[in-house]
């Protein structure tokens, strides 16, 4: 008979994990952390590689037969047409800076998620396969065999990454994780390795229009909700161009903003906005989507479903594009469309019809952020505005990642938010501007299954939102991203309930003072504005 | 709680060696590469996890000494657990470390287990120990069932104008209202 | 630790084959004039092979990693040197990087720390070390040019002065020599002692560090300890670099232990991560500017993508268009 162990005994239960080495560490894959793999047919259409039914949790993947010879093919041609691939292989020298600076690391202690490692995945093979020293050394000069553990280790941990480029902030090269994982996906989506929250908003987005796949028809009876609402609030009744050919301006957002909460309330704020400086503008049911989920999957899959909005400005004749409140769209606008998809010579160097400044900023590509619009209306005394109605909300700010990092866009929403609120507190200095956390659900993770992975990921934003919250009362968390605005929603549930999620430009909205409209008793949530409940219409 | 006024003595004199301890038993369970960086408490902001084990382990070790009520170690016990709900743990392994505060305060007081007072105070705080047990696996059970909540809530939120457009919501302000205050 | 066991040993070894290749057997003249000429080659020829290698593959986007303020409307206060638009300002952000290993230092965690005293934690002996480390590398292989030059430049003179201005023994102790042996040993303890750190790295991270530390202490014994005559050594470097090799007798076997490590590292230099010479100047992230509104970046390989172009959206969707009354190009 077995022996009872003894009360001390079982106290002890080493539960520590076994001290391995990365490469000796065994694939932890469990409900929770991983993301479910596209639908076949999904890929089909889209013409993308190897559709079936498969699931990570399986022994076996389905790879086709020659999926070595696919995986050394697709490095190979990646190396000839990326030098940031060939650079980033060649000089990384572990300097360790980059290690602690990712969210999923902080977040989890799991040490393939630091930006080093992660990338070290891929290097280890490329130099394995790819140089002469790696070849002659093998794992004493950090090669290894290209084997289907390590094409699984790569679903995982490239799924495991949401491209936020804080790490590359860091590294004294500049190397950036995210675009070793953008090539690793690419690479994956060869043997039809891909996760569906991905692949069908690519795919809907490509047929449709939009991420959701509505279509155009309920797409319009969506807006109608929209003003209604609005005349609810406001007593002034809008109207949502949609299709006008010859509009000035071509308004495109996330398509986020129109069907989830509360993004909806800051696509109401664009609309009020708009009606107020009597904007002539039109939005398309073609170029519905302002978010590109083609970026996470392949950089083909980014310019197929970016090319509608150039086709469509041209379509209508617009004379410049102006873009709403989205990350990762901020990100291919700012580095890819014009590269991919112009030159946009059709249009017009943009220039407000308000104010008249000439945005130089966007001479080439055309497109203006609405924070830089906005900010410009603001200063030129265009808008009429009641931050007092914003009392109650005590705000601080989330930078999103793509805005800071791939592009800089700090200045232009604490202007406009520094406007129309009369409280605003800063988080912490090392997790805001270009060092700020992401949300931990981006570049297509922002999916539920993934659930504790995002909140482990997003614990050290949530962390410096407490932070603010115990100091200064914090109960208001201002955003500029479609995703952030879903998925720090749920992120302050969890970690921070008494915190609420808004985009910018509701809460310009909720401070714009419209003409002709009724006494404002509630926000644009319909919810009560404490101290103007009792008043009544004029 | 009610063990004796000796042994509360003995544990404030090992305070800090219990402190390291257990708050070593919690880091331990993390990745080898990991250590150091969870061991590092001193910037909350770069180090959410190591630091929240740091000071919500030290605010209990003082609730035990103190002979605090249980209830006022619910909230540095949600807070560790909340992380620990969400990382790549069985239950088992998210709850040990409770459990596993037994060995620590045994190898802390080695050389006063022999002393009958001591030993007697001893078993009432393994109870009590028991008793944080059941508290961090209600906590844990709650994290858990809040995560399908959020991912029910989350579904619904995506899709909001969606099933308001296919008119499944009440019409009207009331059952407008009730569906809005999902955020 | 077992990581850095072998690299360890390797130069060892590599301290010892010149100390019997010289030392034993007298092979002077292919420790003093074959194996520099080859290592030489290999260097140059390996270091050019892969920037032109690099240089081959295009940047198909401009993805500039920004860091500061953007340029857009005159009243937010652009961030030249953060967030770079003109080539001149590129120019900085490159200086800063290169010069002074701005991203490192960005590595700085500030720790408020009991009141409005603000603490800089240990994470800052990475840049200190790092940037002492390669700044005394850059000065000492700089000075080392008085060997090969006859006259001597004056001002590898003149840097050779300010380094040994303090006259601390005979010889004088340079600056750098001291500079470089602890930058170099505290990035090598670092390595060893901070675990995270040692968890994620390779032999070939601890092999030149190794190499350089031998590199380091055989120079200084040369200089300090064991002394070589320093006129035959230049008379063999001057007649190295006029291509009319001369071995002089009697030059002390630690010299060619010198050298041969140095050589070591030059034909070791082109196929390993101390490729980072070369590759910080060719980072897409840090080395273009962040225009892409500005001016359109050209990516040679621009993709043709099967698209879904209007027409055929139309098409598809046109009775539903219709029906809700939304304009369309054609009727049916």
């Amino acid at each position: 008979m077995a022996k009872t162990p003894s009360p001390q005994e079982l106290w002890n239960i080493d539960h520590k994990p076994p001290k391995k080495w990365w490469m000796d560490l065994p694939l932890n894959i469990r409900p929770g952390n991983f993301s479910y793999p596209a639908k076949p047919q999904i890929l089909k259409e889209l013409d993308m590689p190897n559709p079936r039914p498969w699931s990570p949790l399986d022994e076996d993947w389905k790879l086709p037969p020659n999926w070595k010879e696919i995986v050394l093919e697709g490095i190979r041609e990646r190396l000839d047409k990326f030098r940031t691939f060939k650079v980033f292989m060649d000089i990384c020298v572990r300097c360790g800076a980059c290690a602690d600076k990712c969210h999923f690391f902080i977040g989890s202690g799991d040490p393939r998620n630091m930006p080093v490692l992660r990338a070290e995945l891929l290097r280890s093979i490329y130099r394995g396969e790819f140089t002469k020293a790696g070849k002659l050394l093998g794992r004493f000069g950090g090669a290894r065999e290209l084997t289907v553990d390590v094409i699984k280790e790569w679903f995982h941990y490239f799924y495991q990454c949401t491209e936020c480029r804080r790490c590359s902030v860091f590294c004294p090269y500049g190397i950036d994780t995210a675009e070793i994982t953008m090539l690793g996906r690419e690479i994956l989506n060869l043997l039809g390795l891909n996760i569906n929250w991905i692949m069908e908003p690519v795919r809907n987005c490509f047929k449709i229009g939009n991420h959701l796949g509505i279509q155009p028809h309920s797409l319009k009876d969506m807006v109608d909700f929209f003003i209604d609402d609005i005349e609810e609030v406001t007593g002034v009744r809008i109207e949502v161009p949609f299709m006008k050919k010859g509009a000035e301006v071509l308004f495109v957002t996330p398509s986020g903003d129109y069907f989830a909460d509360p993004g909806t309330y800051t696509f109401m704020g664009y609309l009020m906005l708009f009606h107020e400086i009597g904007l002539d503008y039109t939005m398309s049911y073609y170029a519905a989507e302002g978010g590109n989920f083609g970026l996470f999957s392949s950089n083909e899959n980014m310019k197929r479903l970016n090319a509608k909005i150039y086709a469509e400005a041209k379509r209508l004749g617009v004379k410049w594009i102006l873009g709403g409140e989205c990350g990762h769209m901020w990100r291919v606008i700012n580095q890819f469309m014009d590269t991919m998809n112009g030159p946009a010579d059709f249009l017009e160097v943009p220039k407000s019809p308000i104010t008249g400044t000439v945005f130089e900023n966007a001479r080439s590509t055309k497109m203006v952020h609405i924070t830089e619009f906005t900010s410009d209306l603001i200063k030129h005394g265009k808008l009429n505005l009641d931050p007092s109605r914003n009392d109650h909300l005590k705000v601080t700010f989330h930078d999103s990642c793509n805005p800071v990092r791939a592009m800089g866009l700090l200045e232009e929403p604490r202007y406009v938010i520094k406007n129309v609120c009369n409280n605003f507190y800063e988080m912490p200095e090392d997790t805001i501007r270009e060092k700020t956390f992401c949300c931990g659900s981006g570049s297509g993770l922002n999916n539920d299954e993934f659930m504790e992975m995002r909140m482990r990921g997003g614990l050290p934003r949530a962390n410096a939102v407490q932070y603010v919250h115990d100091k200064h009362d914090v109960n208001t968390l201002a955003c500029i991203c479609a995703i952030d605005r879903a998925a720090l929603t749920t992120l302050m549930n969890y970690w921070v309930p008494d915190v609420t999620v808004y985009g910018v430009h509701e809460l310009v909205a909720n401070a714009l003072v419209m003409k002709g409209e009724k006494k404002r008793t509630t926000d644009l949530r319909q919810m009560p504005i404490p101290g103007m409940e009792d008043a009544e219409d004029v | 709680m009610g063990e004796s006024q000796g042994l509360s003595a003995l544990l404030q004199k090992k305070r800090a060696d219990i402190i390291t301890r257990w708050a070593g038993i919690l880091v331990d369970s993390y990745p080898s590469g990991a250590h150091e960086f969870l061991s590092n408490k001193k910037n909350r902001f770069a180090n959410p996890v190591g630091y929240t084990i740091a000071k919500e382990i030290a605010a209990m070790v003082d609730g035990l000494i103190n002979r605090q009520d249980i209830d006022s170690f619910s909230s540095s016990l949600d807070k560790i657990m909340r992380i620990r709900t969400v990382q790549d743990f069985k239950p088992s392994e998210a709850l040990a470390f409770v459990y596993q505060l037994k060995g620590v305060i045994r190898e802390c007081l080695d050389e006063s287990l022999s002393d009958a007072e001591v030993r007697a105070g001893l078993e009432e705080l393994d109870a009590f120990t028991d008793a944080l047990g059941l508290l961090a696996f209600d906590i844990y059970v709650g994290c858990k069932e809040q995560l399908y909540q959020l991912r029910v809530d989350e579904v619904k939120r995506n899709t909001y104008m969606l099933v308001k457009r296919a008119k499944m919501l009440v019409e009207g302000p009331e059952g407008d209202q009730g569906s809005r205050n999902l955020v | 630790m077992d990581r850095a066991a072998l690299p360890f040993v390797a130069v060892i070894a590599l301290v010892i084959t010149p100390l019997i290749g010289v030392g034993a057997i007298s092979l002077h003249y292919l420790f003093g004039v074959i194996v520099p000429y080859v290592a030489a080659l290999i260097f140059f020829a390996g270091f050019i092979m892969k920037v032109v290698n690099w240089g081959t593959s295009p940047v198909p986007f401009r993805i500039p990693t920004t860091c500061g303020q953007q340029k857009s409307l005159p009243w937010f206060k652009h961030s030249k040197l953060e967030n770079p638009v003109t080539g001149i300002q590129v120019i900085g952000r490159m200086f800063l990087e290169v010069v002074f290993f701005r991203s490192l230092f960005r590595n700085l965690k500030p720790e408020i720390r009991g009141g409005p005293r603000i603490v800089y934690g240990p994470t800052k002996w990475l840049w200190f070390f790092a940037l002492m480390f390669h700044w005394c590398f850059f000065i000492i292989f700089f000075r080392h040019l008085r060997l090969f030059t006859e006259p001597v430049p004056g001002v590898v003179t003149f840097v050779d002065r300010i380094d040994s201005m303090f006259q601390i023994c005979i010889p004088p102790i340079y600056l750098t020599d001291l500079g470089l042996l602890l930058g170099i040993t505290c990035l090598f303890l670092r390595r060893v002692i901070v675990p995270q750190v040692r968890y994620l790295s390779l032999p070939s991270d601890y092999f030149p560090l190794f190499l350089i530390i031998g590199i380091a202490v055989t120079g200084m014994l040369m200089r300090y300890v064991i002394r070589v005559d320093i006129i035959k050594v230049k008379e063999l470097a001057l007649s190295l670099a006029a291509f009319s090799p001369k071995v002089p007798q009697g030059i002390g076997v630690i010299f060619y232990t010198h050298l041969f490590l140095v050589c070591v590292l030059a034909m070791y230099f082109p196929f390993s991560k101390l490729m980072h010479l070369g590759g910080v100047f060719m980072s897409p992230t840090r080395n273009l500017a962040n225009n892409n509104r500005i001016v359109r970046h050209i990516n040679p390989w621009n993709p043709k993508v099967k698209l879904h172009p209007y027409e055929e959206w139309e098409d598809e969707f046109r009775d539903k268009l219709l029906d809700a009354g939304i304009p369309v190009e054609k009727k049916g």
